[in-house]
């Protein structure tokens, strides 16, 4: 699986979860820094 | 603040704001002498001012998103990011201050274990927090309004609870500064860039005027190609020998010395100008396109800034703009007329520019000279006795700001009007009058919620029906500052203050947010009165008693 492909996963699951009104863990938003750093430098 | 507090400052974005952030925490520094400040910045932005940031932060915590990526695995990018939280983490941090409105700088903030945050940052359930007034101001009128009244720089220091104004001290040995000329004639959008014909014109102009200045041209890699368009042409060709091209050629720190040693800078609002404050080099800056002066001017007394008036001004990063009409309203004599004297260190004022400047050329621009004072910098207009109706709201705004967010009371004249600006002042009375009725009725519905939550029997359908009232509210507000857009900064300041209303269940939200609706209501009749005051000056009665303007 390359990179975008495991980062597009991992976004998808986390939606579902903010979705659901769940809580994001540590890790998950360790995830939501590093898409949105790679978001804000292309 | 007092004793060894530990502060950290997140700066993600670019250089001229990181010149901002180390300005205002050199003063936060000043007061708090024992306080123990870490910057955490993107490498590519603090890597070339690191001999600048050193001077006030006591560690600088630097990362580079390419290296998080450098194995071209998730697994092990995430791995990276761990140990640098880790890293930051081990500092124990008593608070921590976002200062940089990036979706990537809330998440950091989120992860970056503090006793208290300023700033936005994220909770557990993705959203967006920002519990402090003054990051709420920012979030609501800085990001997207433009009747901000204040320096990005002072409000940063309010942000970090700076009390007092604490600048650098003038240069003892500028007498001394060869007869340098530093241009910066670069930018980095088009809107924002004077034509590089202007430019042409100015340093002919200049070095007809001024026989012993010496002209360097500075700017990044990406610039070089410019500056050597601009000086190859027929005007300037005997010119060659006293211009210098250093753009693509110098680090940032050259530049520093270079500014260091000159007696007059002229640019735009760029990191370069930021730069020019640290060195305290007397600077001409020409604000264009999406530029706001009163935000981010350069942080110094020695700045003139060349506004255009045209009523598009300043206008919005997306908007498109083919003919750039801000930038024909520069005209090139007043742009050298104003940068000879500073050369020769005449005085910049209101006298001079009437003897030196006609009506014509001062129609279309508006000149302003910076000064400190108690409540940090401040834009003084030279060229004209009367404000527009955006200048009138901005001093409203100061006023009501600096009261309802620092507690401070400010001593200001009502701005003197014209019959014109009298009339579109008028007009607005109708929107404030609106906007207060509205903010009584969330009085209103906030304290029936509050009643009906102390019943022993909840009505859970009356407690709905009240929140989709100030649901209304809302919207009613949002069309109210669509037709009247210069209150678009009240009314989007409570709408963000109401949005982090603190309370951990419906009652305690709701009672904090009624205090927020009756602020709201008493700040809406304070932009009344003022606007009263300044308009009945104007105001003609006529035979019928009716009033109009």
């Amino acid at each position: 699986m390359s990179i975008q492909d495991e980062i597009h996963k991992t976004m998808i699951d986390i939606q579902k979860k903010t979705k659901n009104g769940e809580e994001l863990s540590y890790e998950e938003l360790v995830s939501l820094f590093l898409t949105s750093l790679i978001e804000e430098e292309g | 603040m007092n004793k060894e507090i530990k502060v950290a400052i997140i700066q993600l974005t670019r250089i001229g704001d990181l010149i901002q952030t180390l300005q205002a925490a050199r003063q936060f520094k000043a007061e708090n002498p024992e306080a123990k400040f870490t910057l955490i910045a993107r490498k590519q932005f603090a890597q070339g001012i690191l001999f600048l940031l050193e001077t006030v932060f006591d560690d600088i915590i630097l990362f580079d998103t390419k290296e998080f990526f450098k194995t071209k695995q998730l697994a092990e990018a995430t791995k990276e990011v761990n140990f640098l939280i880790d890293h930051i983490n081990q500092h124990k941090f008593d608070l921590a201050i976002n200062l940089s409105y990036s979706k990537s700088s809330t998440y950091l903030c989120s992860l970056i274990q503090a006793k208290c945050k300023f700033g936005p940052h994220r909770n557990t359930k993705n959203e967006i927090l920002i519990e402090d007034k003054w990051s709420q101001y920012v979030y609501s009128n800085v990001l997207n309004g433009t009747s901000v009244p204040f320096s990005l720089v002072d409000i940063y220091r309010y942000i970090m609870g700076v009390q007092e104004t604490l600048v650098l001290d003038p240069d003892p040995d500028f007498h001394k500064r060869d007869s340098n000329i530093v241009l910066h004639p670069f930018a980095s959008q088009r809107k924002k860039k004077w034509g590089l014909n202007r430019w042409n014109e100015l340093i002919y102009k200049l070095a007809q005027e001024n026989p012993d200045a010496q002209f360097y041209i500075v700017g990044g890699q990406e610039d070089a190609d410019e500056a050597a368009r601009l000086i190859h042409s027929p005007a300037l060709e005997k010119l060659q020998k006293r211009i210098h091209i250093r753009a693509g050629k110098d680090k940032i720190s050259d530049t520093y010395q270079l500014l260091s040693n000159a007696k007059l800078f002229i640019g735009h609002d760029s990191m370069v100008s930021h730069l020019a404050a640290e060195t305290l080099t007397p600077s001409l800056i020409i604000s264009l396109g999406t530029v706001k002066p009163f935000e981010t001017s350069s942080y110094s007394a020695h700045t003139i800034n060349i506004v255009p008036k045209n009523k598009c001004f300043p206008c919005k990063v997306e908007t498109s703009c083919e003919l750039l009409p801000c930038h024909g309203s520069i005209n090139y004599q007043v742009v050298s007329t104003i940068a000879s004297a500073m050369f020769k260190d005449v005085p910049i004022n209101t006298k001079f520019l009437k003897s030196h400047l006609t009506p014509m050329h001062l129609n279309t621009a508006k000149i302003f000279q910076s000064d400190y004072d108690a409540n940090g910098l401040t834009l003084n207009e030279l060229s004209s006795d009367y404000k527009n109706t955006q200048d009138v709201f901005k001093a409203y705004y100061k006023i009501i700001w600096l009261y309802y967010l620092r507690s401070t009371e400010t001593n200001a004249e009502l701005p003197e009007i014209t019959k014109d600006t009298a009339q579109e002042l008028y007009r607005y009375l109708g929107g404030v009058h609106y906007l207060f009725e509205l903010y009584n009725f969330g009085v209103k519905y906030s304290n029936k919620i509050i009643d009906c939550t102390d019943k022993k029997e909840t009505d859970l359908e009356e407690i709905q029906d009240y929140i989709n009232k100030l649901g209304e509210i809302d919207q009613l507000c949002h069309i109210t500052k669509k037709a009247y857009p210069l209150l678009q900064g009240l009314v989007d300041y409570f709408y963000v203050n109401k949005a982090n209303a603190l309370g951990n269940n419906l009652k305690e939200i709701t009672q904090n947010n009624l205090l927020n609706y009756y602020d709201a209501s008493n700040l809406a009749a304070v932009i009344n009165d003022f606007i009263e005051k300044s308009v009945n000056p104007h105001i003609a009665v006529n035979t019928d008693a009716n009033k109009e303007v």
